[in-house]
């Protein structure tokens, strides 16, 4: 499947085109350079003049499932209910490379959180554990 | 000067982080039970870890990407899934057996009985990974590694008798002929252990390699891995003198340290100990790290020993489950020597999944533009991931066939 050049920094038209393989399983960098997860799926959506183009990337676990087998999205979305699945759309890539980086930073994303989440629930009680200086998200606990 | 140092840390490294609980039990039960006979995987398996190290580095230096980012971005999340599966549950057998390895060594240095000392074991371990900077996780326990060489001369001091050639060669005994071949998979499997690779390309990142450092590269998997085998083979030809002779099958890692302590005595005991603590500990960490990394390189999450926990949260909160489970394996199961016999046979098992991509990777200009691999390291390439399948066929027989070795 082929995505027309939609994405920023691509010319207009086939020629610019960025294949899925360009983005399928491409790391994920926000502004801060913070890696929050990888692109299991993209979703596309059909114009009214027929052109097919790409509007999100989805991470998360059934997106992951559908990647093994299409049988098993709708039973991951049942059990988990979509509740670690996100979406990002495609007008926040910046940049697309060996790394896909985001115009918003980590905290911006709700993917970005999950890091920040383990952080504050889990890894705060064990001594050692440091504390990040930046990010205002941070400065929580 | 500063790439000499370098060279040499990292050669010193490597000869010192090579043994780990798989390779010291399994060179010990084969020098015991059929002598020198089985010092040829050591050797087939070294060459084909020099491979394998070497073109996961040149991947890291050159790429940019570890060998996990570039499993699941090359062949896409489902095929992915194999090799870290496997890597996930055969490591998690090597990581017990290590823990057990550290413990019995902080036992023997201080008489207490292992199981006492198994939870400060697992403690030491998790203090390490938790805040201790990569330099010094891959240096210290490296360095008190290169004790393993007592073990070579051992050799020179209590050197096998007989015609020495004719020992050497490869036997099928008609008795224990299982046993034999069973030993052969699982000395493959421990030398060749892709958390070796895992942990190596990741090291490169950490360490920030690039195209300057392939020369080190070169020369530390090749003179670090070809030195660090020597001890190694130091181990079975130790037990082939001692152990059996008197009949002793190396049945506990207690029992491998009668080989030091017949040539050196009271010495030779804390010595092992030494050795036994200071291989297993680096190698937990490698283990550990191995299976952190991967995972979290795969599903893209911040990784590094370079950071704080907090800035790479996930990559930490794997190490602890995996650590805990480990030790709980270790507790439950005991027995360290079968547990990294076992665990070595599991890993030959696994070994196909986790080895063959590096023949398409390392040929992907994309990843490897000028530095692809050449027709010669190709073929070398075929022939350790055909050896690999063999290995695994082989060793799912043996298992079924020995129930683990015995």
């Amino acid at each position: 499947m082929t995505t027309p050049g939609e994405w920023p920094g691509a010319e207009k038209g086939i020629r610019g085109a960025l294949l899925v393989r360009d983005i399928l399983d491409g790391q994920l960098e926000t502004r801060d350079h913070r890696k929050v997860g990888r692109v299991a799926d993209v979703a596309a959506v059909r114009d009214p003049d027929g052109t097919v183009r790409a509007v999100e990337l989805r991470i998360g676990p059934e997106a992951l499932a559908g990647r093994i087998s299409p049988r098993l999205r709708p039973l991951v979305a049942k059990v988990l209910r979509g509740r670690f699945d996100h979406r990002i759309p495609v007008t926040e890539i910046a940049e697309v490379g060996p790394t896909i980086r985001l115009r918003g930073l980590s905290d911006d994303y709700a993917v970005g959180q999950a890091e920040d989440w383990v952080a504050r629930h889990i890894l705060r009680w064990i001594p050692g554990s440091g504390r990040p200086a930046s990010s205002p998200l941070r400065e929580r606990y | 000067m500063r790439i000499v140092t370098a060279v040499l840390l990292g050669v010193l490294t490597s000869t010192g982080g090579f043994l780990d609980a798989g390779s010291i039990s399994t060179a010990a039960s084969a020098g015991a039970t059929f002598g020198l006979s089985l010092i040829w995987p050591i050797v087939v398996g070294t060459l084909a870890i020099i491979l394998l190290v070497e073109m996961s580095g040149r991947l890291a230096a050159v790429s940019g990407k570890a060998y996990s980012e570039a499993l699941r971005e090359r062949f896409g999340f489902a095929f992915y899934l194999l090799p870290l599966s496997a890597d996930v549950i055969s490591n998690g057998f090597l990581l017990a057996a290590e823990l057990g390895g550290v413990s019995i060594g902080l036992a023997l240095l201080t008489g207490l009985d292992w199981h006492t000392v198994l939870p400060v074991s697992a403690l030491l371990v998790f203090a390490m990974v938790w805040r201790a900077p990569f330099g010094l996780i891959e240096d210290l326990p490296s360095i008190l590694g290169l004790s393993a060489l007592l073990f070579v001369v051992a050799i020179v001091v209590q050197p096998p008798s007989g015609d020495i050639l004719q020992a050497l060669a490869p036997k099928v005994p008609g008795s224990g002929s299982a046993q034999y071949l069973y030993l052969v998979a699982a000395i493959l499997g421990a030398t060749m252990s892709p958390y070796l690779v895992y942990f190596y390309s990741s090291g490169a990142r950490e360490d920030r390699w690039s195209r300057r450092s392939l020369r080190i590269n070169r020369m530390t998997a090749v003179l670090g891995n070809g030195f660090g085998s020597l001890s190694a083979i130091g181990i079975l030809v130790a037990c082939s003198v001692v152990l059996q002779p008197r009949g002793i099958t190396a049945d506990s890692l207690s029992e491998v340290g009668l080989s030091l302590a017949a040539p050196f005595g009271q010495l030779g005991a804390i010595g092992f100990g030494l050795i036994l603590f200071a291989c297993c500990f680096g190698a937990a960490l490698e283990v550990s790290l191995a299976v952190a990394y991967d995972i979290s390189q795969g599903f893209g999450w911040e990784w590094g020993e370079e950071k704080k926990p907090v800035e790479a949260a996930r990559f930490n909160l794997v190490l602890i489950i995996y650590i805990a489970v480990a030790f709980t394996l270790a507790f439950v199961i005991g027995d360290p020597l079968q547990l990294a016999l076992f665990a070595s046979a599991l890993i030959a098992l696994i070994l196909p999944v986790a080895l063959a991509p590096f023949l398409i990777l390392m040929n992907d200009a994309d990843y490897l533009r000028d530095q692809r691999n050449g027709v010669l390291t190709n073929l070398a390439t075929i022939a350790v991931v055909i050896l690999a399948f063999v290995v695994a066929a082989a060793s799912l027989a043996l298992l079924l066939l020995t129930g683990g070795g015995r």
